[in-house]
């Protein structure tokens, strides 16, 4: 228990770093949750137009209210040429449309060409956009005036086809849908190394300190007491670290997380953070320097993430790099991340057990050539 | 009295260097053991050896009888160290450091609570106890590490420099409480290259050089071994050459020198050796000033011995 309280004390001296780190990504995971523009999705957005209708018939102002349905009004202090070039430049509007006489018999007789006049910058997204909307209303009506409906029945078809909505959603290549929690989930595999490796390095750092270390090796305290009480802290301060972001991501997902993918997820993330202690224990033990941890964790968090398809996606990165990132543990933690997204549409077990498998045997290698690295320390000394 | 540690043909090498040449020691129950010697003559390794925090390529070292290894953790539990380099955690205090230091040898934990206090009271850090160690100055850093050291009331203490870049006050405080803990019991063993401490200190002496032990025995015996018994300092101005032979011609005298000012005749035994220089001084007219006896020092031993001056080897 000696070395297990004395990891928590010397911690104590890292905490307002860890908290920072965790208070500022979890804002970040909110506003992220709370956001759709934050994350790649889709949105309609309403112009700001003025609708002139000249016709004044019951076509023409059923134009004008589909068009102002989509879109904002804005009354202009005049309509004259001179007005409407100074309103478009000063962006005050988008489009002016004037709907002219003659609109609703120019659509009866089956015209479908240039019957409105349109004024707007072209090569503009919204001059587009609203372009293509009064031209979709016009092509629909004319196509149940075609049909030979009457032109009641053949506007209120129109209006009813117009309303139908389609859903979008993104899909990356590989087909994982992007929600905010596989985005939260993605910076996890940086936020939890800057973690571990701020948090638990300096305290096996200072543990190392030679004469310490020497005085430790003096005393009746058996070897394996100590290792047993420096693992049980590094393990207890890595639960503590997944148990805070998983509450803070079932605050925030809390549905998609309570899902067979939500538990795989909470496993998987409990792995990475194995993989991360087990980094922060070689950073411990190798160096002697405080600001070389610091320097480490920078190197290291940014390297795996950028490498490992954290900050950019793997379907960007290059072939080149994709080989390196295939040493890289964070590489394994967004495989089988997306891989649990996934699950059932084309991915299977396997593939998340393979590369959580494969995070584990990192871990192990790291903890393995540290405790190397430590036994040769103490053969020389 | 029994040995406590034996130390039988230890030999150490760093690769071409070698550390300890076939070196042998004995302490013995209650005493107070000085292991002197300049910087890099072997002291530091010889304790870091018996205390198996160094493997060593031959010989045979043993503490209480008993052969001591890394896993000897009870033989360990006997074993007080007090190193050269302060062994503290700054992230504690003063009374939290004592207590883990304790806590590695002692797991109850009213005992320990105990001990901890007797601790920090031996060094006279109670005002203390709940400072952290970077508040504290260079004196009381020694004091923390020494009470760190012996909280366990160990039977055997070692104490690696202990006195290394402190004041003098503080440097008195140590000595004293080493003797008062030696006197409660433990037996010390107490490297420095300060020859005053160790003579001070020390009920019996190894003087250690380049890897090998040189001489031992008390500190009488050890100035007995050599050559020089008095050692006598006159200032005396305008000091003719004629003088100077007629000096070396006196019973006993073996080395004569002047500068400064200042004539130094070494005797080789003999009694009465400063009233003859004075009486030829008084017989020969000459004014003097200040006059010193001094009977050898352990670095006189060591100037003999090996032709080199531990002061300036330290």
């Amino acid at each position: 228990m000696q070395v297990f309280k004395l990891f928590f004390k010397i911690l104590k001296s890292q905490l307002t770093q860890i908290i920072m780190y965790i208070v500022i990504f979890i804002i970040i995971a909110y506003i992220i949750a709370g956001s759709p523009s934050a994350m790649p999705g889709y949105s309609e957005q309403k112009q700001d137009i003025s609708v002139v209708d000249e016709d004044g018939t019951q076509t023409s102002g059923a134009l004008k209210d589909y068009l102002l349905l989509l879109n904002n009004q804005i009354e202009l202090d005049g309509y004259d040429f001179e007005t409407i070039q100074d309103e478009l430049y000063n962006r005050n509007t988008t489009n002016v449309i004037f709907i002219p006489k003659g609109f609703e018999d120019a659509v009866l007789s089956g015209n479908t060409g240039e019957i409105l006049d349109i004024y707007n910058i072209p090569g503009t997204m919204a001059a587009s956009v609203v372009t293509g909307q009064a031209d979709n209303f016009i092509n629909i009506l004319n196509s149940y005036i075609a049909a030979e409906m009457n032109l009641n029945d053949a506007l209120n078809k129109t209006k009813e086809t117009l309303s139908e909505k389609t859903d979008i959603s993104f899909l990356s290549d590989s087909g994982e849908a992007a929600s905010p929690l596989s985005i939260f989930l993605t910076y996890i595999a940086y936020v939890f190394i800057t973690i571990a490796v701020n948090g638990v390095s300096p305290v096996i750092q200072v543990f190392n300190k030679p004469a310490l270390r020497k005085r430790f090796n003096c005393s009746s305290y058996k070897m394996s007491r100590f290792n047993a009480g420096l693992i049980a802290g590094i393990t207890i301060f890595g639960i503590a670290v997944c148990a805070i972001f998983t509450t803070a991501a079932l605050f925030t997902h809390g549905s998609e997380l309570l899902s067979v993918k939500g538990l795989l997820s909470i496993l998987n993330m409990a792995v990475y953070m194995v993989v991360s202690l087990s980094i922060a224990y070689l950073i411990g033990s190798v160096s002697t320097n405080a600001n070389i941890v610091s320097m480490l964790s920078n190197v290291i968090g940014l390297g795996f993430s950028f490498l490992g398809g954290v900050f950019v996606p793997l379907e960007f990165l290059g072939d080149g790099i994709i080989k390196i990132a295939h040493f890289l543990p964070s590489y394994w933690y967004i495989i089988a991340k997306k891989s649990i997204f996934n699950l059932g549409n084309g991915s299977t077990y396997i593939e998340i057990m393979q590369g959580m498998g494969i995070m584990l045997a990192f871990a192990a290698a790291i903890f393995t050539v540290t405790l190397a690295i430590i036994k040769s320390r103490r053969s020389v000394a | 009295m029994s040995a406590i540690i034996e130390i039988k043909n230890l030999v150490k090498r760093y690769k071409e260097l070698i550390a300890l040449d076939h070196f042998n020691l004995e302490v013995r129950e209650g005493e107070i053991f000085g292991l002197l010697g300049p910087n890099g003559s072997g002291k530091t390794t010889t304790i870091n050896c018996i205390l198996s925090l160094l493997t060593y390529d031959k010989g045979d070292i043993r503490v209480f009888g008993e052969k001591m290894t890394p896993s000897s953790y009870e033989l360990k539990k006997q074993i007080g160290v007090v190193m050269q380099d302060v062994a503290v955690f700054d992230e504690l205090t003063v009374r939290e450091n004592v207590d883990y230091f304790c806590g590695l040898y002692i797991s109850d934990k009213d005992l320990r609570k105990q001990y901890v206090k007797e601790a920090i009271e031996f060094v006279g850090l109670e005002d203390f106890s709940n400072f952290r160690p970077k508040k504290l100055s260079g004196g009381l850093l020694r004091r923390l590490n020494i009470a760190c050291g012996i909280a366990h009331k160990p039977k055997l203490i070692f104490f690696d420099e202990p006195t290394v870049a402190v004041d003098p006050q503080s440097r008195n405080n140590i000595l004293k409480g080493i003797e008062q803990l030696n006197r409660d019991g433990a037996t010390i063993v107490y490297t420095s290259h300060y020859m005053e401490e160790v003579e001070q200190l020390c009920s019996r002496i190894l003087i250690m050089d380049k890897g090998r032990s040189i001489a031992s025995g008390t500190k009488e015996e050890l100035k007995k071994m050599i050559k020089n018994t008095e050692k006598i300092s006159v200032e005396v101005p305008h000091l003719q050459k004629q003088a100077l032979a007629d000096i070396s011609l006196l019973p006993h005298a073996y080395d004569v020198d002047y500068s400064e000012n200042v004539l130094r005749v070494s005797f080789s035994g003999g009694t009465h050796n400063l009233v003859r220089i004075l009486d030829y001084m008084k017989s020969n007219d000459y004014t003097l000033g200040r006059v010193y006896s001094e009977l050898p020092t352990l670095n006189d031993v060591f100037l003999e011995i090996t032709g080199t001056e531990l002061r300036d080897n330290a």
